[in-house]
């Protein structure tokens, strides 16, 4: 494109009627091409100027009728929106309550009694299987401890024997006595329970029943200070009326 | 700012505080200030007139939706043509490769008014449908709507500059168009006060 005419196009598209510079129409005479420019450019102009304003089919009424109800549409679609969150909320929230007002498992009450029994008598296995001289008179008393509802017997299988109890209660030093004592006998109990023969005791092993009751002594009182200070903490269970 | 323009602007907040209300004539009155800019802007961009009836109701739905978003400090032709460009440019990328730029042009009242002139005009709208999108754009914002540079780059979103550079190139692109179809020959047929150039003195 012949650059003399090129500033001259547009400026003929932004004024239209403006008549071209003697300078322009002077270079048209001898320039073919920008005089074919400046002829479609000024056509150009001419039908930009006649260019029919489009004239739209639909009604602003329409239109705007449309709008509203798509502004009411929206309108009732929050609403609706905002109802079901509202219910979400709710029964998300009736189930957080309910949830904490929910009772928890029922955990049984169960009451603790407290059966004395007859006293195990170390004498009768001592009659058994030693000499008079080696009896052993102190008498262990035999408490269990329960759960058991009240009125309930309390059965062998889940009563706990206050001794075994109150072997928790011991000092370490005095419960690694006890240990070391069991295991002095275990292996005496094991033979015994592992045999259906009648083996007494003294055939299996020979038992120094002097060491035992030296072992005994002890054990018995710790056992019994221990059942005393079991007792002193659970004061209210030791007043329990047998079941 | 003068004052007429000041008094446009409060009139268009006024207009709009009434429309966020509800106000069916406050609707009414803003539809009919702004839609023949709309349609046209839809009418020369997607150069269909259904389509363009289709997008400028379009338009005036999400112009309606969005109403309280408009920056009330600016004025709101921009951003109501904005609205209608973006709009023209989706609905263009999602209509059919195939599908002319002038294809529903031929509405019947066009038809009985057809002339010359309405065949240029056609000529003129084919050669449109040829520019890029953004030289498209300017070109008919401101020959057809005769906005202003800086409106123009308001609702384009960029600088004047490029706003006139898009508009140079977008009429150098429509004459070299019009020239190969044979606008400067029919010269003198059909815009008589054209002077004939072979008369004129050689400096």
């Amino acid at each position: 494109m012949c650059r003399v005419f090129r500033t001259w196009t547009h400026n003929l598209l932004d004024n239209p009627w403006a008549e071209p510079p003697e300078a322009l129409s002077q270079h048209m005479a001898i320039c073919d091409e920008c005089r074919a420019r400046w002829a479609v450019a000024r056509r150009l102009a001419e039908v930009l100027q006649a260019w029919p304003e489009p004239e739209p089919a639909a009604s602003p009424r329409s239109i705007a009728e449309r709008v509203l109800a798509d502004r009411r549409e929206r309108q009732q679609a929050r609403m609706r929106n905002m109802l079901a969150a509202s219910l979400v909320l709710a029964v998300l929230a009736w189930f957080g309550l309910s949830a904490l007002q929910e009772p928890q498992p029922e955990v049984p009450s169960y009451r603790v009694a407290i059966q004395l029994t007859p006293t195990i008598t170390s004498t009768e296995v001592a009659t058994a299987n030693q000499p008079s001289t080696n009896k052993l008179e102190h008498r262990l008393p035999d408490v269990r401890i329960a759960q058991a509802q009240p009125g309930e017997a309390i059965s062998d299988s889940t009563a706990y024997s206050v001794q075994e109890l109150a072997y928790w209660f011991m000092p370490e030093s005095v419960r690694r006595s006890v240990e070391d004592m069991v295991e002095v006998v275990s292996p005496v109990i094991t033979s015994d329970s592992a045999s259906d023969t009648a083996v007494s005791l003294s055939d299996v092993v020979p038992v120094n029943w002097g060491n035992i009751e030296q072992l005994w002594h002890p054990l018995r009182d710790v056992s019994q200070n221990s059942l005393r200070l079991f007792r002193s903490i659970v004061p209210t269970w030791s007043q329990e009326p047998n079941s | 700012m003068d004052m007429a323009q000041n008094t446009a602007w409060q009139d268009e907040r006024a207009l709009v505080r009434a429309c966020l209300k509800g106000d069916p004539q406050a609707t009414q009155r803003l539809v009919a200030r702004f839609q023949r800019d709309v349609y046209a802007v839809c009418l020369r961009l997607l150069g269909h007139v259904h389509d363009a009836e289709d997008v400028t109701q379009e338009v005036f739905l999400r112009v309606f939706r969005s109403l309280h978003c408009w920056d009330k400090s600016r004025p709101l032709r921009p951003w109501i043509l904005a609205i209608a460009v973006n709009r023209c440019r989706t609905w263009l990328r999602q209509r059919p490769q195939n599908s002319s730029l002038h294809d529903g042009l031929h509405d019947p009242q066009a038809q009985r008014n057809a002339d010359d002139l309405w065949e240029l005009q056609e000529t003129l709208q084919e050669a449109l449908g040829k520019l890029r999108e953004e030289h498209r754009l300017v070109f008919v914002l401101y020959h057809d709507r005769h906005l202003p540079y800086e409106e123009i780059a308001d609702i384009l979103g960029r600088p004047v500059g490029t706003i006139k550079t898009w508009l140079h190139r977008a009429r150098s692109e429509l004459l070299d168009y019009l020239r190969q179809h044979g606008w400067s020959e029919e010269l003198r047929t059909y815009v008589p006060s054209v002077p004939d150039l072979d008369t004129q003195p050689s400096g």
